[in-house]
């Protein structure tokens, strides 16, 4: 893998230097770099991500290019260590996504998901997923900011249809 | 006071044209002639624009203005049925007024909602799909916009029913599995807990017979678990297994069928895990005759036959006939003796078996198991990890009687099998050992290779605890 390091540029103009290897973790960018319209030295613009996100996403893609490589050095690892190296990721995506908070994680899944990177698109909406889980309605609109914007009638309706799972 | 009345009969004329045109539908509005529908909303503009008023008790109030010109309009209209109509006209303008003014703040709600959430339907129904069919429904209760993207198919994918089974209706299932329609992929119905009864029939998953563009919905299923109580005849389960032709993955608690083989001749080529338990309803001998199982489904990875009655031959040609087995569980099998362990030395020594349980087997003998654990000294199954022969009956059969003091190799097999796990663990009927094993077994079993030795001295321990 070559250690060619490319520029992105976020929206409100911060330059970010990255290894091709883990630029490429995005489709959208390894496309571009596929049809050669990446230029040496000129950052590429992307419109719809901020630079907080897009150092976020950085740092996502760099942990887990070395991940990748550590792969390809180590092909006959054993189970075990396959399974301790998974282990160290999780741990590390845990501690990710912890430390962010519930509005950082909307933008860096729309970002994630304008870049194409799907293992990150994976990430942020089971992140999303374990916020909703075991709760109920009224606690989940709590957590997300949302109001009931039901009819009395609609909401008998649903809750009448659904009554197993508000048991 | 004298300057608002005439300005509320001002107001009279277009109000009776407009509660005309309110009366009729609302399209045919422009068509009533000299009706000005700016004219309308500038009044209702006008009158939700009125500022408060000092006092809402007093006679200055918007209230009190309502009670004077309801009052001069009821001395003005002369006969009981003006009256009536002012009547009606006014609580039917109220109503109006309230409903409009509740679809406003829903509205805004709505708004209000889509700025917090900012995801777009697609990845909402990403983060949904990834939610279990309880906490979906839940989800769905919360708002509109969840609401509608909880109906995406891609939410209904894997339906689990089974932790509240026990107020799952058939309508439920029915109405999941039309959710899912082309996106459905595994279903879990019934209950787990034999304690409780379910509500459920046969019924609810009449809808996998439906017909799609090719072929059934119970096509799509790749892996169906069912907890039977008795909820669902055998007709009905054999006429859902013949609709679900690409099962990977079945698995039936609560079997009541009398040859096994009407389930069996129904797997196909594509299933790889396999787990019948059989049920609990007396007078019901489940036993397996030949049938061509292993031919027909030579990909089962996992295979567990629990409680029926297994003859160590049959026992035999499968473990024979299924190459790919790694997991094998034949327990509460009472007829089997072990000689089928003896008889592998020939033919399945090379085979791909990982875990082995033989519990609750109460005619397993303690010579058979010896011999097998003969083969894995001079190197046969050498990928077995896992060996689970435990009874809650007080030891295996050994001479005929039962006895609790077996003799397993078992410093060889820590020599020579270091990973392996060997649960021998035979308790009296009176105690209850069931939680106290299956730690010990999983605790073992999920260590690493290199403290596997302690978890197989762990097993001879446990035995000697039982010598005194």
């Amino acid at each position: 893998m070559s250690s060619n390091m490319i520029m992105l540029k976020s929206s409100d103009g911060a330059s970010f230097e990255i290894e091709e290897a883990a630029a490429r973790k995005s489709k959208i960018i390894a496309n571009m770099i596929e049809v050669e319209c990446v230029d040496e030295d000129k950052a590429i613009p992307l419109q719809n991500v901020t630079g907080n996100i897009l150092a976020l996403v950085i740092e996502y893609c760099n942990k887990h290019i070395v991940d990748d490589d550590d792969d390809v050095a180590t092909e006959e690892a054993s189970e075990e260590e396959e399974e301790a190296k998974k282990k160290k990721v999780d741990d590390w995506e845990a501690e990710f996504m912890n430390s962010m908070s519930l509005e950082t994680m909307f933008e860096l899944l729309l970002a994630a998901n304008y870049l194409n990177i799907k293992s990150l698109i994976d990430l942020v909406c089971q992140t999303i997923a374990n916020n909703i889980k075991d709760k109920t309605p009224e606690e989940v609109r709590k957590i997300f900011s949302i109001e009931n914007d039901f009819t009395p009638e609609e909401e008998e309706e649903i809750r009448k249809e659904n009554a197993w799972a508000f048991g | 006071m004298e300057a608002r009345n005439p300005n509320k009969r001002r107001r009279q004329d277009p109000c009776a044209s407009s509660s005309t045109g309110q009366n009729q539908n609302p399209n045919s509005l422009p068509s009533v002639p000299g009706f000005n529908q700016n004219h309308v909303d500038l009044i209702i503009s006008s009158f939700l624009s009125l500022p408060d008023l000092p006092s809402l008790s007093s006679s200055l109030s918007i209230g009190g203005s309502f009670d004077r010109v309801l009052d001069n309009l009821f001395k003005a209209s002369g006969d009981e049925s003006g009256e009536d109509r002012l009547i009606d006209r006014g609580i039917q303008l109220a109503s109006l007024l309230h409903e409009s003014t509740i679809r406003c703040s829903l509205k805004r709600a709505t708004l209000h909602n889509s700025n917090s959430w900012l995801l777009p339907p697609e990845l909402t129904n990403k983060v949904f799909s990834m939610l279990d069919t309880k906490s979906l429904m839940k989800a769905s209760a919360c708002c509109t916009m969840f609401n509608k993207c909880a109906k995406d198919p891609l939410c209904y994918s894997h339906i689990d029913l089974t932790p509240e089974d026990v107020n799952v209706r058939s309508r439920v299932v029915r109405s999941m599995i039309l959710n899912a329609g082309k996106e459905l992929r595994s279903l879990k119905v019934g209950c787990p807990d034999e304690s409780t009864k379910s509500l459920l029939t046969g019924s609810c998953l009449a809808p996998l017979s439906y017909q799609l563009d090719n072929g059934f919905l119970g096509n799509l299923l790749r892996s169906l678990h069912l907890y039977n109580d008795n909820w669902l005849e055998n007709k009905s389960l054999c006429s859902v297994l013949s609709v679900c032709s690409n099962l990977t993955d079945l698995k039936i608690v609560g079997l009541n069928i009398c040859s096994l083989d009407k389930v069996l001749d129904l797997l196909t080529r594509k299933c790889q895990h396999l787990f019948l338990e059989k049920g609990n309803r007396p007078g019901i001998a489940t036993f397996i005759c030949g049938s061509s199982f292993e031919r027909n489904c030579p990909n089962i990875t996992s295979l567990s036959l629990i409680g029926f009655d297994l003859s160590d031959k049959k026992a035999y040609i499968l473990i024979k006939g299924l190459r790919k087995l790694k997991y094998v569980n034949l327990s509460r099998t009472s007829r089997m003796k072990g000689s089928f362990l003896r008889d592998m030395r020939h033919d399945c020594k090379d085979s791909l078996l990982e875990t082995l349980i033989l519990r609750d087997c109460f005619s397993l003998e303690e010579i058979k198991v010896c011999r097998f654990l003969d083969l894995l000294l001079v190197g046969h199954f050498r990928f077995i990890q896992h060996i689970d022969v435990s009874n809650d009956r007080d030891g295996l059969i050994y001479g005929g009687r039962r006895c609790n003091t077996p003799k397993f190799p078992l410093e060889e097999l820590k020599e020579e099998r270091p990973g392996l796990t060997f649960v021998a663990d035979f308790r009296s009927p009176a105690l209850s050992p069931v939680s106290s094993t299956s730690s010990s077994s999983s605790s073992s079993s999920s260590s690493s290779s290199s403290s596997g030795d302690s978890s197989s001295s762990s097993g001879s321990e446990e035995e000697d605890d039982d010598d005194f």
